[in-house]
């Protein structure tokens, strides 16, 4: 009887057919900028564990994060942390109780997004 | 705990935003600084306090972030424990080896 009723329950949307929406997208999104924030804390013990070691090996440092490619991955890390600290703001909105109807998801959902590129352009051009 | 989980994660949330900004802003002037101006302000008082508050909520978010992705990805419930406790020990590790760095650059 389980096996019959389980049969005719609905299906969860396959992912191979599935439309994906801004506001999944993002979801989504926000748990994989997350990961590679948690990653990336690795960097935070590494920096003072570099300053322990003297002047010589900071400047070691400095120079490395002037490099082109250095640079690149550093805009990326830019982006990541801003998406994820404002969809973040998004979040702790929804959880008071705001912008929670499916055009003020969307609209804070496209701020987001803008936010965050606007945000990474200004640092490329301020960096460079 | 789940409700523990939840209001400690948005609690970290909103003390990680204005530190966030202010952290990023730092690092990003870091070329405009000389070395012993990083020291005096990461062996100041304030500069302690700070790190050392915002470091552990940064790895205590992280680490409840990890959990709540663990705990919808990974199904074996043996497994599940596994990786949520190794995930645990390793932020803990990285915030005793911050706090460890941050005392041998104030002896130094």
């Amino acid at each position: 009887m389980d096996k019959i009723l389980n049969n005719k329950r609905p299906l969860s949307p396959h992912l191979q057919i599935y439309k994906p929406q801004l506001t999944s997208v993002m979801s989504i999104s926000h748990r994989f900028t997350g990961v590679i924030l948690s990653l990336l804390l690795l960097l935070i013990p590494f920096f003072f564990f570099v300053i322990s070691l003297g002047s010589e090996y900071f400047n070691i440092l400095v120079s490395v994060l002037d490099h082109f490619l250095v640079k690149l991955i550093l805009y990326g890390v830019i982006f990541v942390v801003t998406y994820h600290l404002l969809n973040g703001v998004r979040h702790l909105f929804w959880d008071i109780g705001k912008g929670l109807s499916i055009k003020d998801s969307y609209l804070s959902g496209y701020l987001v997004i803008a936010l965050s590129l606007l945000t990474t352009l200004f640092f490329i051009v301020y960096l460079n | 705990m789940a409700i523990l989980h939840w209001k400690l994660q948005r609690l970290s949330a909103i003390i990680l935003v204005p530190a966030i900004i202010y952290i990023s802003l730092y690092f990003l002037n870091i070329t405009n600084l000389t070395y012993s101006n990083i020291v005096s302000d990461v062996t100041s008082l304030p500069g302690i306090i700070f790190i050392v508050i915002v470091s552990f909520t940064l790895f205590m978010h992280s680490s409840l972030g990890i959990e709540t992705i663990m705990e919808d990805y990974i199904h074996n419930d043996s497994m599940q424990r596994f990786f949520i406790n190794l995930s645990k020990v390793i932020h803990v590790i990285l915030f005793l080896v911050t706090l460890i760095s941050l005392s041998m650059i104030r002896g130094s």
